[in-house]
């Protein structure tokens, strides 16, 4: 249901670059009625099954890393939606450790801004950071990319993918960022029961009143994300100092906000949180709880909910009927074989 | 029919002999023509310096006429960089001869070409203006050092930012009667004495002195004619 659908009529376009014609298919996303539309202009920069599947294909390759070791999938595994499981802080090349928790990469069509601070603001220049990072792949354009040139493949593919074999940053980037934008989890049992075709448990039922009443604010159904920078009240870690999108637009306002991560897939994408502090979903709802320590800074923000243990058992089982297994193993998504 | 195109063979060719106007970056310290990495030639604020790198883009480059009118725009990036002399020059082709008496431009990168993905060309981000750990342009990169007493004293501005209230991008407008060839000289000796002594020699990343800085940019860009 959720894989690609291919328009089998080719559409001939011509390309920016180089002028070349090609012929390409075209690949929509697809999403139920009900959801927003996504924030990335798919008019203007439609997806092409060639693009597509190049950018997969570089995503599951470690020629992007500075010493051929570290790709994209080492910190973002499709059967955890696309996050780097029990690693707190991701690691990367030489097993440097960064200083946060790598994100799932799910429904990237419908976000505004990426980063825990949103210090990148579209899809397409997202892989820069990576790819540059000393500790992550340790890597730059400017050394990948006469690489990429001279590999066997990749020539050839870019050339039928842009229409031109030359490869710069620009395609680069644009086919890194065609891959993840289909990256599509709509499927789960929580989307069964909006479409009619599944019925919630009793407690499921009753968590998801639950979840309505105390987590909607932030996390919004149906992407289970406002997109927005909020301060969920967590003791800022002395060590890491991460201030978070103050970082990045200077204003006291944003101290300590982090993007609402999406509940999808919540139930593999432990460990949890911008610093993955926590290992469950019983220290995150206890995290929520009223009785827990406050800590001065972030005291009033701290969204308090009053649930019993008996609740908090219903809550998290609602949690989990977001769960897309479709999503994880999506033979479109794993790492390519031919 | 016949007639049409003549006219507009007419106006081709009057147009290729006449109607290209030449936009050219002289950069100036101390009233001298800059050079790259060349010790012992300027001075400021009584020490010597030397300045290693200089990059800024421009776009949005309009030809105004008398009632400031825009009769020619490029609305592209250019990336002008010291080190590729080639940078330094642009041109602007008209279809007939206009009465200029002014010249706009954006010294930086539009909020709108920052948020948009990635690009090719003069905004590749490949060039060394585009930061990887946070989306955006750098606008004005400058970078160099002072010989003290005391050793070198580097300084790196590279100012960009295209958040509010920290944009940085700047719009500037130089009125004059000119001729085909126009010629901005970019004085860096002013901006270099501007620069507040308080403020740090580093400044990598957008907010509040990377804003500052680049409002004390407006100032050194002046029309000659030649
Ligand atoms: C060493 C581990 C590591 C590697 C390798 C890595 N990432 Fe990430 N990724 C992270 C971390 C950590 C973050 C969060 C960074 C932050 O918030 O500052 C992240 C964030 C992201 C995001 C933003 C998601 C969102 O919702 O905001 C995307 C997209 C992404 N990575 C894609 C990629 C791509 C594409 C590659 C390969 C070119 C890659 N990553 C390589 C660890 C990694
Ligand atoms: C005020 C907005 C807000 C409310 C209300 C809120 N959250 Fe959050 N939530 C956040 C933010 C922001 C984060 C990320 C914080 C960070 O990492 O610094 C987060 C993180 C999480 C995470 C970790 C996700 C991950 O991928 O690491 C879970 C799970 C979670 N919240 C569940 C809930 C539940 C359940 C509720 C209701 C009981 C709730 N939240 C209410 C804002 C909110």
């Amino acid at each position: 249901m959720n894989r690609w659908i291919l328009i089998l009529m080719p559409s001939i376009f011509l390309f920016g670059f180089g002028a070349a014609e090609l012929s390409q298919t075209r690949i929509e996303i697809r999403y139920p009625s009900n959801w927003p539309k996504p924030n990335y202009d798919f008019e203007k920069k439609p997806l092409y099954k060639n693009r597509v599947e190049l950018g997969r294909k570089l995503f599951y390759d470690p020629v992007l890393s500075g010493n051929g070791m570290v790709s994209c999938a080492s910190c973002h595994l499709s059967f955890t939606a696309f996050t780097h499981v029990d690693h707190a802080l991701s690691h990367g090349i030489n097993d440097s450790i960064g200083t946060r928790n790598a994100p799932v990469l799910i429904n990237l069509a419908w976000n505004k801004l990426f980063m825990w601070d949103g210090a990148v603001n579209n899809i397409e220049v997202q892989a820069l950071a990576p790819i540059s990072h000393a500790s992550e792949m340790g890597n730059d354009l400017i050394t990948l990319l006469p690489k990429l040139n001279e590999h066997d493949t990749y020539p050839a593919l870019f050339k039928t993918a842009f229409g031109e074999e030359k490869i710069a940053s620009k395609q680069l980037l644009l086919a890194l960022a065609q891959f993840q934008l289909t990256l599509v989890s709509a499927n789960s049992k929580y989307d069964k029961v909006k479409a009619g075709v599944l019925k919630f448990t009793e407690q499921e039922a009753n968590g998801y009143k639950l979840f309505q009443q105390n987590c909607n604010g932030c996390h919004k159904e149906p992407l289970f994300t406002t997109t927005e920078f909020e301060n969920n009240g967590l003791q800022p870690d002395a060590n890491l100092r991460d201030s978070g999108r103050y970082q990045v637009t200077r204003l006291s306002k944003d101290l300590f906000k982090f993007k609402v991560p999406t509940l999808r897939n919540i139930q593999y994408s432990f460990p949890y949180m911008h610093d993955g502090r926590y290992n469950n979903l019983n220290e995150v709802l206890n995290h929520y709880r009223a009785d827990q320590e406050l800590n001065i800074i972030n005291h009033q923000n701290k969204p308090v909910i009053e649930i019993t243990e008996h609740q908090k058992v219903d809550l998290i089982a609602f949690l989990l009927t977001l769960s897309d297994r479709e999503f994880l193993f999506n033979p479109d998504y794993g790492f390519p074989r031919n | 029919m016949k007639n049409f195109l003549i006219t507009i063979g007419l106006c081709l060719l009057h147009c290729l002999a006449n109607c290209q106007y030449t936009i050219e970056f002289k950069t100036i310290l101390n009233g001298q023509k800059l050079f790259l990495d060349s010790a012992g030639l300027y001075t400021v604020n009584s020490n010597e310096v030397v300045i290693s790198n200089l990059k800024f883009y421009v776009g949005a480059l309009h030809l105004v006429n008398h009632k400031k009118q825009k009769v020619k725009t490029d609305s592209s990036y250019h990336l002008i960089d010291l080190a590729k002399p080639e940078s330094t020059k642009l041109r602007l082709e008209s279809q007939e001869e206009l009465l200029i008496n002014g010249f706009r431009f954006k010294l930086g990168v539009d909020s709108i070409n920052n948020v948009s993905g990635a690009y090719g060309g003069d905004l590749d981000p490949t060039l060394g203006m585009y930061w990887t750990w946070q989306s955006g342009y750098i606008n004005f990169k400058l970078e160099g050092f002072y010989t003290t007493e005391n050793g070198n004293r580097e300084f790196q501005y590279h100012l960009g930012g295209y958040l509010n209230p920290f944009e940085t991008v700047q719009e500037i407008r130089l009125d004059i009667l000119i001729s085909k060839k126009i010629v901005i000289i970019v004085d860096l000796e002013k901006f270099l004495k501007s620069i507040p002594a308080e403020l740090p020699t580093k400044i990598m990343s957008p907010g509040k002195n990377a804003k500052l800085l680049s409002e004390l940019l407006i100032p050194i860009f002046s029309l000659k004619n030649e």
